[in-house]
Formats: C-alpha cells, structure tokens, sequence
C-alpha cells in the first residue's frame, strides 16, 4: 500500500471542504461544534429555569408554557444533542479510527449522512424557539399530555427521529470498522478501553433506539392521526409509553456513561503512566456486563406508576445488580492510578474530580432503586440531583478531560492554561454549589419540574444557593469554551506526543493527523498494547 | 485517490472500505435486524388490547 501523507495543512478555510467530507476526524469536529452549540443553549436554557426559581413565585416569567419549554430544550438538547453525540459522534469519530489503526471508519459517505442528519436534528430543535407553538413535553414527551397540548410535539418526534437514525448508522458503521479495519496483529484484548466502551454504547444504541423511535411514532399518530395507542378510555394503555421510552431512555444512560468511562481510562493510564488495572475484568465483566444488564432495569423510573409487586421485586434486583459491573470499572480506574506516576494537568483535574461525581451519583441511587424508599423521593428534586451528579456532570466532565486530552492531537497546541485551570475550578464548585441544595429539598418533598413552588416557601433559599451556582457554572464554562477557543488558534505548540502516551493516535499519527491518518502503515510489535508502560 | 499534504479527500476513499461481503453482510443485517424492532413493535403494540 501506498504510503499516505499525513499533515493536516491546507491552504486556508474551504467550506465546501467540510460540508462534503468523508474525513471521519472533520466529522468528529463537525459532531463537536454541534453538541457544544446545543449545550450552549440547553445551558443558557438551565440558567433561566434556576433563575425563575430562585423566588417564591413569577420571577422572569409569569407563563408556566414558558417554563416548560425551556424545560423542554434544556433536557432534549443536553441528552440527545449534548451528550450522546458529544461521547459517541466527536470523540467516537475523531478517535476511535486513530486508536484502531484505520485510516477512517468502513462506510465514509454513511458517515457523512450520520452528521448532516444530527445538524438536521439541531435545526429542528433550534426551531423550538422560533415557532409560535413551542414543545413543552420535556425530554420525555408523556402522555396524555403531549397528546392533548398545543405545543408542536411533531417537532420532538421528528427530532427523535433524526438524532436516532443518526446514531443507528453511525452504530452499524463502527461495528463494521472495529470489526474489520483494526490494525494487522491487533487483538481484541489489545483495543483501548475507550474503543471497548463506544463498541458496547453503540451496540446498546442499535438494539434500543427502535423501540423509542416506535414509541414517539406511535405518539404523532395518536396526537395527529387519531389512534388510541396510549389513550385508555379508548382501549389504549398510557403506562405503555413510559415502558417504551425508558426500556431505550435507561440504557440511553450508558451510552453516555460508557464512553465517558473509556475517555477516563485513556486519561488516567496516560497521566499516570500505568497499565489498565483488571483490564479484563473491566471489559468483560464491567462493560460487557453492563450490556447484558441494561435492558432489565428500566421500570425503576417507574416505580410509582402502578405495576405488579414482583416486577417491581425484580427490576429492584437488577437494578442493584448493575453496580456489580459498574463496581468493576470503579475499582480498575482506582487500582490504574495505584502507586502511578500522576501528572496533574487539567485533562486529569477534569477525570479526577469524575470519581468524586461517580461516586456521589453512584452513592445517592442506591435509595432511589429500592422500591421503598423511592415511593418518597420519586418526583422530587433528590432524583434530579441524583441523574446531574451520574449522568449529566461525570459525563460531562468526562468530555472535557477529553477535550483537554486529546486538544494537542486535534490542533497541534495545547490548552493547560491559567484560564483552563481557572474554568475547572470554576466549574467544578459551581456543580456543588447547585446540586447539593437539590438533594436537601429533594427529601424534604420538593417536586421536580414545577414552574413555581408557593406552598413550599421554605425551600427558597436552598434555590437561592442553586441559583448562584448556576451562575458560576456559567462563568466558568464561558472562560472553558473561550479558553478552547484561544488556544486553538495560538495556544504554546504541543508537540507530537505531549502525554508520552502509548497509545497508537499518540504513537503513529502527526498531531494534528492529516488524510490518511498514518504516514506509514502500521505495524504493531508482539505484544503491544496500548498501555505499554513499565510496570511499576 | 486525491490525498496529499495540502488537499482533504471528497472521493468517499473506496479503497478504505473493508473488502470482501462480510462487511456489507453484517451491516446489512444490522439495519434489517434495526428496521424490524421498529416496525414489528408497532405492528405488535397496535395488536394489543381485548
């Protein structure tokens, strides 16, 4: 084979260049600038939801609809538009090719198509705000009511719709590209973490996203065509739905907390210059257990709807049952960082302080999967904090440390500075500052999602606290985002491999890596890993 | 196939694309295996009831 040039060097800005690329590291950027903008305005979105209830009453809006959109946006775009593309389509493209020793993923052009289908999805979303009647059916879309609103809820299924078949080709396309396109001699037991992690979140993707697009079809033809699916004075069943979505929506978690895990890892053996600990234990047992489990566990978000005693029993032992493999990928992140050689840069501050949020958030489910207890925190601002600590903040985090990570491989320059530092720390207190009064009002009955809360008024000014927290979030996400922003364009030159990693993206490609990805084709010594570092 | 140092491929790069059927086979699969949960679902669900 030809050896192929590998130089990201071009001569100035082509548009056309980005719009019709195959380049599964162009799709990456495109996948990022994409799921930043949606967190951008689903946080802008979060910011005003704290504001309105930072008092006891109206306090920017005097229209609950109002409330209820910004609802809407904040918790469709920050799952469907944030994260999961955030995890799966950036890091997953840009990376996962390099990891492998592949030159780009197996199908380029439905590649392609998967990125201009989720930019459809954003449009559609972003049209939230422009149409005189705006969804308001949260991120969940119930019925009856997203049946019986005003709002627009063919703009929450047709975006469902895109973002999945979005993530359903890019699913079949990087089964087929770990499958076939791995580097010559490389093992299944040889792949990066992270390439195990997005291997298992797209494999839950392709089995799951059918039943929640059937789901939300099934809801545009009782709202628009008259059917009765969920209508139960029609002979239709209302539960039904709630089963539907989150028999995909409770899986949906681990694709995101999969790949966030994999970033971890790469973060953690790179900085601190160790092998993966357990490393078996941790894909077979931790990732591939967490897959075999996912689909059993959805009724726990259903505990109060109504459902017999011994699913009720049984999904609350499945849903225990999950911390087994997520104990197992704890325990090999902790025993990778044992006795190693830490580098403290922001990357790592970022994974770092991800035990602290897996463990917060880890730690506070455990009451809300037992059916007794739940029964008195359902609804309530306890299981909002809880999902923010597990879901949304560690696998945000874990996109950042990520970001830091790998910013010297995707433009040759690196983002440790004082303004990154500074966004961490920023960030990092801001979550705690807004999350914990959460928690407090949550056990004492405040309920989830209310636009106003006049007959607590007690609670005030724990929201209060919430509120300044948000506030410092934003402050510190602005100085993230600008940070990234400056140093992408003159940040101090990294160098080809600024983390001495082992890993092949740092090992065989220039940074940043140009068409073709590998000068020379690669080839792996006996014995080669990843994480090939002395043992200690 | 058009790559060098200064310009971005637009051609889709067949020659990157895994040879042989096993691929497409798979993919193939895959989709058909997506389409199905899909519509069998609706199909399945708007049988429910007595």
């Amino acid at each position: 084979m030809t050896a192929q040039t590998a130089t990201a060097e071009t001569t100035g800005f082509n548009w056309k260049e980005w719009v019709f690329t195959t380049d599964h590291k162009r799709i990456g950027v495109l996948y990022l600038i994409g799921s930043m903008a949606a967190f951008v305005v689903a946080g802008i979105m979060a910011l005003l939801i704290r504001i309105e209830q930072s008092t006891v009453g109206p306090t920017i809006t005097d229209d609950p609809a109002q409330y209820n959109t910004w609802l809407y946006f904040h918790g469709a775009a920050m799952i469907l538009a944030f994260l999961i593309p955030g995890l799966t389509g950036f890091a997953a493209n840009y990376f996962l090719p390099l990891m492998i020793g592949a030159k780009d993923v197996a199908f380029p052009r439905i590649n392609a198509f998967s990125i201009w289908l989720f930019y459809a999805a954003i449009v559609l979303a972003l049209l939230t705000f422009v149409i005189p009647d705006s969804p308001d059916v949260m991120w969940t879309g119930y019925p009856p009511y997203s049946v019986t609103t005003t709002g627009n809820t063919a703009f929450y299924v047709f975006t469902v719709h895109l973002l999945g078949f979005s993530s359903i080709l890019g699913a079949v396309n990087f089964l087929i590209t770990v499958i076939y396109m791995r580097a010559p001699g490389m093992g299944w037991n040889q792949l990066n973490v992270f390439v195990w992690t997005t291997v298992a979140a797209f494999a839950i993707q392709l089995v799951f996203i059918p039943v929640l697009a059937a789901a939300v079809t099934m809801l545009l033809f009782d709202k628009y065509l008259g059917t009765h699916f969920f209508d139960a004075a029609a002979g239709g069943d209302v539960l039904l739905y709630q089963n539907l979505f989150w028999f995909y929506s409770h899986p949906a978690v681990y694709v995101i907390f999969l790949p966030a895990v994999g970033i971890l890892f790469e973060v953690f053996a790179s900085m601190g210059k160790n092998r993966i600990f357990n490393y078996k234990a941790c894909v077979y047992g931790g990732i591939c257990g967490i897959c075999l489990i996912t689909g059993e566990v959805w009724v726990h978000h259903l505990y109060v709807a109504g459902m017999p005693d011994w699913l009720r029993i049984g999904q609350m032992v499945t849903t225990l049952l999950i911390s087994v493999p997520v104990g197992l990928i704890v325990l090999s992140m902790w025993g990778t960082l044992w006795r190693a050689s830490i580098t403290y840069n922001v990357a790592m501050l970022y994974a770092a302080s991800c035990l602290f949020l897996v463990l917060l958030g880890g730690l506070t489910g455990i009451p809300l999967a037992l059916t007794a207890v739940t029964i008195h925190l359902s609804e309530t601002s306890f299981v909002h904090a809880h999902f923010h600590f597990i879901m949304a903040l560690f696998s945000a985090f874990a996109l950042f440390a990520g970001i830091y990570y790998w910013f010297p491989k995707m433009t040759g320059r690196t983002a440790d500075g004082p303004l990154a530092v500074f966004g961490f720390w920023a960030n990092t207190i801001g979550v705690n500052v807004t999350f914990w009064p959460l928690f407090i009002v949550g056990v004492e009955g405040m309920p989830r999602r209310y636009w106003d809360y006049e007959m607590f008024p007690q609670f005030e000014p724990y929201h209060q606290v919430a509120t300044v927290g948000a506030m410092i979030i934003a402050v510190g996400m602005t100085a993230t985002i600008l940070n990234w922003i400056i140093s992408a364009v003159r940040g101090p030159k990294a160098g080809e491999n600024p983390w001495k990693s082992k890993s092949l993206e740092w090992t065989h490609c220039p940074s940043p890596p140009g068409p073709g990805n590998f000068p020379q084709d690669v080839v792996l010594p006996e014995g080669w890993t990843p994480y090939d570092y002395d043992k200690k | 196939m058009a790559q060098n140092n200064q310009t971005i491929d637009l051609s889709g790069a067949p020659d990157k694309l895994p040879t042989g059927k096993g691929p497409w086979l798979i993919a193939g699969g895959l989709l058909i295996f997506a389409v199905s949960m899909y519509f069998g679902l609706i199909y399945k669900v708007s049988h429910f009831g007595p």
